[in-house]
């Protein structure tokens, strides 16, 4: 039996408290008030006289509760049958740098390798690791299994890390001692960006190194440059490599056309970059391949995709009267994108698009109203069919907005909106970890500087309020949405410098971005993920298409280091590599589990209460024949 | 009804009595429990002067039934004599402080006033008249004796507030009363008697050489009666407050003797005296106690 709090069985000696005070009582006789005491002839009292069995009995049940509540708090539980037995862990490198029949194979056999060499009794676990690590067979002592699993093992394209396979196999150890023996190239882009890998007590890591090939040629950049194609060619082997470049274009089709092919010689750790000078399309993507059959297949091709960046477009709505005055500073905002975030900006008046409106919206992401003025009728309508469709919508309610029309455009439930009011006010923001305020940094703090004169009375059920002014009133806010429609903000200020001085603010161009991009609700619409990028669309090199609504194209390929060869020294891993400071926790933690799977406690707590039950019952008994028989 | 639940009903145990709010009530239940089995009032006078006709009563003597008056009138009346008029009855309640002790449901002295206040109960019913001393080792109460209709709740009054007395010390009132008394009467002391047995007896030798009946109820708790003690006890006096450390185990027979031999005492010199002499356990249901006494001294007459 072992406890997980064992200090308090210090509480034992607590026995000693009712073994005191049944022995101070004994020497000590009560006082007793009585009548007829000259009846009543003295006798001396011993003080070592034996006491009777009845008190002896209180006295064992007095001293067994207490020794059953040291015992609950020190917490017992049944220790296992026998110490887990000693783990080997292979993990195995999966990384795009393995791939290649030859390097695999050998990869497996020193994988068979260190199964077969793992200390007689220990259990042996096979895992994977690239980017990420993962557990294929949990340790047990059947080695064809694990076997099985190493022939089973397929390399991949992702990239290496290392502290992601140590953590992987590491909890598989759980309080058991043993090693990780990893099967890898060795290279040390596999430390790069990672954190220092943390091992488990008694677990120690050995390396079992795969050679690199003697030469490997790989493309390890594609840009296009005024038109043309640049491809960065590299040798991360220690002979020179010949090979030869193709350049593939495909049409949005499907349709692929060689466009370029050139051989090239690289010395060994040599980069040379490749200029095409064939014409690109316009559109579709184009490819670089190095045949390489004795490299690393995996970083042979380098993807690109052509087409137009995408850009979210944005609807303006203004009154049509003064187009130019009344959007000037938002379209000059939204015009202000960094590169990738494009923004098109299209602007139209109310009364233009009476009729219209709905067809204006299929053309845009984001509608951004400004004024209500010849859409009074169409406008809610058309607004809200946008948004079902999963459109994102901005209402300002400026001067040229009617109130009421905005309310019907918000749909936010019963809506109490009053135009113009409120004197000079400051903005403060209600939810700052908004992701329209979040990515504003310090600047949304700066918000609180701006000046606003005029603004609309808003109120509504189903409304988040992002920012008040100090009224209290609300000036962004938006609408709580159901389902898979489009996102709402509504401002109850104006965005043309009328009704305050926002669009002066520095944090005026941020904001707009913010504002459309949060109500878009699409993600950044990059060109190019990398395999083991959070968010790359897919985990194959090759052209993908990113999801959501108004999906792109976007290219995928290896993570570029893959074609660096360069080896750690075992120095610089040990470097890495430190005990787990979170060892003794998770051992207590261990044992925290299985105390909690069999609680003990509760039963010495109960065994208590029935022994201080019957200890009272007793008790009692004697005290009812020994009560004092004077009443006041 | 079975046997042990008319017993259940008849004798009312402490218990229950001491939870019964007033004196009045408490005397009332324990009286009117046993007073319909009596035939015979317990109490009499000595003249044959008649002196009026009054309802007949449960308890009334049927020799004493006019049974012309009934021919005439369908009603029973009974013939009542001068001296049944005038039995003085003095009741002398110990309040001293040993009084105080009690290990049952009742103290010693609430027994006691329980009892008083069953007597006056009685006394009242029989329109007898009714007087009471509460003393220690002085007289510390007095209401005169009176058959006064409202007497009784003056009584009972008393009784419900009888003082916490000091040491007792029978001898001395019991000679002030014999000095007080004009005529004969029935005299009922009421006490634990745990006092110089000497001055107790020669005082009521006195009382009753004057003439009256007298009547000694001790009332003991059991655990006096019984020393049921085990561990090595400090006993302290109620009254001097001398204390005595002792193993109660070992003393216990030499102190029952005692007690006996004491109870010897009482029995034989009362005996001698013609003075009625009655133990009772405060444990004990009081109706029983009191209706086995009667009764007795009801076939005695």
């Amino acid at each position: 039996m072992q406890f997980l709090a064992p200090i308090f069985l210090a509480g034992l000696a607590a026995i000693a408290i009712p073994l005191v005070l049944h022995m101070v009582r004994q020497h000590q006789a009560p006082v007793m008030p009585f009548t007829a005491v000259q009846m009543i002839r003295p006798a001396p009292v011993e003080q070592r006289s034996m006491r009777r069995i009845r008190d002896v009995l209180l006295l064992l049940l007095r001293a067994a509760a207490v020794a059953l509540l040291a015992f609950a708090f020190a917490r017992p539980f049944l220790a296992q049958a026998s110490e887990p037995s000693a783990v080997t862990m292979v993990a195995v490198d999966v990384s795009a740098s393995m791939s290649g029949e030859e390097r695999f194979a050998a990869a497996r056999a020193a994988a068979h390798q260190a199964i077969d060499a793992a200390p007689a009794g220990h259990r042996v676990g096979v895992a994977a690791f690239d980017h990420n690590g993962r557990t294929v067979l949990l340790p047990q002592a059947d080695r064809g299994a694990a076997h099985g699993a190493i022939d089973r093992l397929q390399p991949g394209f992702g990239a290496t890390r290392y502290a992601s396979a140590i953590a992987a196999t590491s909890d598989a150890f759980g309080l058991a001692p043993g090693r990780i023996v990893i099967v890898t190239d060795r290279q040390r882009a596999g430390w790069a960006g990672e954190a220092v890998a943390k091992v488990p007590e008694g677990v120690e890591v050995s390396w079992a190194p795969i050679e690199p090939p003697r030469a490997n040629l790989g493309v390890t950049a594609l840009a296009v440059r005024a038109g043309q194609a640049r491809a960065t060619i590299v040798n991360s082997g220690r002979e020179a490599a010949t090979g030869r470049l193709v350049l593939t274009a495909r049409d949005t089709g499907g349709k692929d056309a060689q466009l370029a092919a050139r051989d090239v010689s690289v010395a060994p750790g040599e980069t040379q970059v490749i200029d095409f000078s064939e014409r690109l399309p316009s559109a579709g993507d184009i490819t670089v391949t190095v045949a390489d059959p004795n490299g690393v297949p995996a970083d042979d091709a380098r993807h690109l995709v052509l087409d137009a960046a995408p850009s979210r477009r944005v609807l303006i709505v203004t009154s049509g009267l003064d187009e130019d005055s009344e959007a000037y500073y938002l379209r000059h905002a939204l015009g202000a994108a960094p590169p990738g975030q494009e923004v098109q900006v299209a602007i139209a008046g109310g009364t233009s698009l009476r009729d219209n409106f709905a067809e204006a919206l299929s053309n845009a992401d984001v509608a951004m109203v400004l004024s209500t003025r010849g859409i009074e009728r169409s406008g809610p309508p058309a607004i809200r069919d946008f948004r079902a469709t999963g459109g994102g919508v901005v209402l300002v309610a400026g001067p040229t907005a009617e109130p009421a029309v905005l309310a019907e455009m918000l749909d936010a439930g019963e809506t109490r909106a009053v135009p113009g009011v409120a004197g000079a006010e400051a903005l403060a923001l209600s939810d700052a970890r908004h992701p329209v305020f979040a990515s504003l940094g310090p600047l949304a703090g700066a918000l609180g500087s701006a000046r606003i004169t005029r603004a609309m009375f808003l109120e509504a059920p189903r409304l988040a309020v992002l920012a008040r002014y100090t009224s209290g009133a609300p000036a962004l806010a938006e609408r709580r949405r159901s389902g898979p429609e489009g996102r709402t903000l509504i401002l109850t200020t104006d965005l043309s410098n009328s009704w305050n001085d926002l669009a002066l603010h520095p944090a005026f161009v941020p904001l707009m971005h913010e504002m459309t991009a949060h109500v878009d609700g699409r993600p950044r619409r990059a060109r190019e993920y990398v395999i083991g990028s959070p968010d790359a669309p897919s985990d194959r090199p090759g052209i993908a298409v990113a999801p959501g609504r108004g999906a792109w194209r976007a290219a995928v390929n290896v993570d570029a280091t893959e074609s660096d060869a360069a080896a750690f020294l075992d120095a610089e891993a040990r470097g890495r590599i430190a005990v787990d400071d979170r060892a003794e926790q998770k051992a207590a933690a261990a044992l925290r589990e299985r105390e909690a799977e069999h609680p003990l406690w509760r039963y010495a707590i109960v065994f208590m209460l029935a022994v201080l039950l019957i200890e009272g019952v007793i008790g009692r008994t004697r005290g009812t024949t020994e009560t004092s028989g004077v009443r006041a | 009804m079975s046997t042990a639940a008319a017993q259940g009903l008849r004798h009312l145990d402490p218990a229950v009595i001491a939870r019964l709010g007033s004196l009045e009530l408490k005397a009332r239940a324990i009286v009117e429990g046993f007073i319909s089995g009596l035939h015979r009032s317990p109490f009499r006078g000595f003249s044959v002067e008649f002196a009026e006709y009054r309802p007949y009563l449960p308890g009334d003597d049927l020799a004493t039934l006019d049974w012309k008056v009934y021919a005439r009138s369908d009603k029973y009346f009974v013939k009542k004599f001068e001296e049944e008029t005038n039995v003085e009855c003095h009741l002398l309640v110990d309040v001293s402080r040993s009084m105080n002790y009690g290990t049952g449901a009742m103290t010693k002295k609430e027994y006691a006033a329980t009892l008083a206040a069953c007597l006056a109960y009685l006394m009242q019913r029989q329109r007898d008249a009714a007087g009471l001393l509460a003393f220690d080792n002085d007289i510390v109460r007095r209401v005169p004796s009176s058959a006064r209709p409202g007497h009784l709740r003056v009584m009972l009054a008393e009784l419900d507030r009888l003082p916490d007395g000091r040491e007792s010390d029978v001898a001395k009132p019991l000679e002030r009363l014999a000095a007080a008394l004009l005529r004969r009467g029935i005299i009922v002391l009421i006490s634990d008697l745990l006092d110089d047995p000497a001055k107790v007896i020669k005082g009521l030798e006195l009382l009753r050489a004057r003439g009256s009946d007298v009547v000694v109820f001790q009332i003991l708790d059991r655990a006096e009666l019984t020393f049921p003690f085990q561990d090595a006890t400090q006993f302290q006096d109620l009254e001097t407050g001398r204390e005595v450390l002792t193993r109660p185990a070992d003393v216990r027979d030499d102190y029952l003797a005692s007690m006996n031999a004491m109870f010897a005492r009482y029995t034989e010199a009362f005996g001698a005296a013609g003075i009625e002499y009655l133990r009772i356990d405060t444990h004990e249901p009081l109706d029983a106690a009191l209706s086995a006494w009667l009764a007795a001294r009801a076939r005695r007459r």
